[in-house]
């Protein structure tokens, strides 16, 4: 290992990545774009549930005990504007109540999961029990495990703020893969290693080429989102991880594509795959746990639970491991089907 | 003379594919060796096998001295590699290719005009690679193997596909470095370009050396010279005829010729390369 030589070797990397003006105008775009969009959405969430009510009999208890709840109710004289505010998503759902105020029907918007719909039934069937003037002689006590996060719910932007870093993150992997790609195609790594240079010089140079494209944007990224607060130090250590568990997948690229299609291609298969926990960020529920089966779940999750959760880093030291024990896997497979296209 | 490259039973296989079958030969300090041979006869992987490319599966070879295998890096520091096919940062200027190569050489104040005015791209030196000529990147290709001063030069069809004014220029650049002293070890395939280069020549076939000597003496053992006459026919039509040189009844065979036919004209012919070639190895070397 030749410190001089992986200094020249990052310098001309990060130099090619940027001479591509695809990678180079991505890169750009993305960050602009991304912060764009954070500062776009929403800082707070509406927690309120929004009732719309038919009925040709006046409410008498059910308004009141709707009232007590401080549920916000819209009341409705045609069963068209009622349906219209469903679909509007003017309000959460909407009852309607038959004549004699002994049957109800009542309208959810068509995204609402399955646990939703069955909580504002029960909110509904609440109400018509309220309505006909019977009490339940049982008693029930709401006890808030950990935090309560009443009134302080995430917002979309910062729930938004893991997802867009991994995106951004793997971007500049691609750009990475192709760097890779392209030194074995164009053999100027033969050009390369017929001089002092070794194989771990270019392996080291190539990761820190890497490591400057993927983790200086991200970075900027955060800062300029969420600024520098007292988790800073924590995100910018998972950032670092979490770049190096890409890099990983950038060297498999790398290694198995044999042009930039072929970087595209594979990488946008990974790319699909590596991403589907971070929907699981956006909306909790959403998949299944085996989405933590795809180890980019611990970045997109440590980077949750840091900037939305206060997590500590004893809370996200499995995530540490796991990305680096798959990212060092990652490595190892890439080395081999490198070392298989240069004989 | 000290020899600069000494090969002792290089071998190489593919697989169960013998590539080189435990080659030997000595290149001295300043001569420029020809490596000839038609595609898929081992000129490339020994070659590799020399620059430190691939790990020879038997024998050695020691370049300046050291042993290819313990001391790689070393002889790559010292030696000058110009490979088959283009190979260069297309997106680079070829100023900044050489500065690179220079960089990784560790090279301080080095100056790429230099070279680059010697390859015949001076005015060129900040243009993209990609958006040069095949004969151009060739240029910057060799200027490339020279960046490191190199004592020993190893070119690897140097002129494949180049145009005759590119050829002949890149063969001008290597004969002067021989003139500074390096030794070249030269893979070629074009026999002319073996004859007008080499001070000796190896034919190789099927990973074996089959003849390895200067190319005069190699005509004089394995060729045939022969005189070329055309002469004008009676019917006013014109005949070639040969006479084989160095036969018993050569002189016979001209003056009848010359007393009998009107002659239009004569020359002297010798076996080339590639004759003696297939003389030895029964195909050619395309």
């Amino acid at each position: 290992m030749n410190l001089d030589i992986i200094k020249v070797l990052t310098k001309k990397d990060i130099n090619l990545f940027f001479k591509n003006r695809f990678f180079s105008l991505i890169t750009i775009l993305g960050l602009i774009s991304y912060m764009v969009i954070f500062f776009i959405l929403p800082k707070t969430v509406d927690e309120n549930i929004k009732l719309a009510i038919l009925s040709e009999r006046p409410l008498t208890r059910a308004s009141y005990f709707l009232e007590e709840e401080n549920v916000e109710t819209l009341y409705f004289n045609s069963i068209d504007d009622l349906k219209k505010a469903v679909i509007n998503k003017e309000v959460s759902f909407a009852i309607l109540f038959s004549e004699d105020v002994k049957k109800i029907v009542v309208f959810i918007p068509a995204d609402v999961e399955e646990e939703m719909r069955e909580a504002y039934r029960y909110i509904a069937e609440e109400l018509l029990y309220v309505e006909l003037g019977y009490t339940l002689n049982i008693e029930s006590k709401e006890v808030v495990l950990g935090e309560d996060m009443v009134g302080k719910q995430i917002p979309l932007r910062k729930r938004v703020v893991p997802v867009v870093t991994f995106l951004l993150i793997m971007t500049e992997t691609l750009g990475l893969a192709n760097l890779i790609s392209e030194e074995i195609e164009g053999k100027t790594i033969f050009a390369l290693l017929s001089t002092p240079v070794t194989v771990s010089d270019i392996f080291i140079s190539k990761t820190l080429a890497g490591l400057i494209t993927t983790f200086i944007p991200s970075l900027i990224f955060i800062i300029v989102t969420l600024g520098i607060g007292k988790n800073f130090p924590l995100i910018v250590f998972i950032l670092f991880v979490g770049c190096l568990f890409t890099i990983s997948i950038g060297f498999l690229i790398g290694s198995i594509s044999k042009d930039f299609m072929g970087v595209i291609g594979f990488g946008g298969l990974m790319f699909v795959i590596l991403l589907f926990p971070s929907f699981n960020v956006m909306s909790p529920g959403s998949f299944t746990s085996w989405v933590k089966s795809i180890p980019s779940h611990f970045l997109v999750d440590g980077l949750h639970k840091i900037i939305n959760f206060d997590a500590t880093f004893r809370d996200i030291l499995q995530h540490i491991f796991i990305l680096l024990s798959t990212g060092g896997i990652l490595y190892l497979l890439g080395g081999i089907f490198l070392k298989r296209r240069i004989g | 003379m000290e020899n600069v490259i000494e090969a002792r039973n290089l071998t190489y296989s593919y697989g169960k594919v013998l590539a080189v079958d435990r080659i030997s030969f000595n290149v001295k300090k300043g001569e420029i060796l020809g490596f000839l041979g038609p595609n898929g006869a081992g000129k490339t992987t020994t070659f590799k096998m020399l620059i430190g490319l691939l790990k020879p599966k038997e024998g050695d070879a020691f370049i300046l001295g050291m042993d290819i295998k313990k001391e790689t890096k070393r002889i790559q520091g010292r030696i000058g590699v110009c490979f088959e096919y283009t190979n260069l940062y297309e997106e680079l200027s070829a100023k900044d290719n050489l500065v690179l190569f220079a960089d990784l050489f560790g090279i301080k104040d080095f100056d790429p005009m230099n070279l680059l005015e010697r390859v015949g791209l001076k005015g060129k030196e900040n243009d993209k690679v990609k958006t040069f000529s095949k004969g151009m990147k060739q240029r910057v290709m060799v200027a490339r193997a020279l960046v490191n001063k190199p004592e020993v030069l190893f070119l690897d069809e140097p002129t494949s596909g180049l145009d005759p004014v590119s050829s002949e220029e890149i063969r001008s650049l290597i004969l002067e470095e021989r003139e500074h002293g390096a030794t070249v070890f030269l893979t070629t395939h074009d026999m002319h370009e073996a004859d007008k280069l080499s001070d000796r020549v190896a034919f190789i076939n099927k990973g074996k050396i089959v003849a390895l000597d200067t190319p005069l003496n190699l005509k004089q053992k394995f060729g045939k010279r022969a005189l070329k006459v055309k002469v004008l026919k009676e019917d006013g039509a014109l005949d070639d005829k040969t006479v084989l040189l160095d036969e018993k009844d050569t002189p016979e065979k001209i003056y009848e010729i010359f007393k009998k036919d009107k002659i239009v004209t004569v020359h002297s012919e010798e076996a080339t390369l590639e004759d003696i070639f297939i003389h030895l190895t029964g195909r050619g070397l395309e």
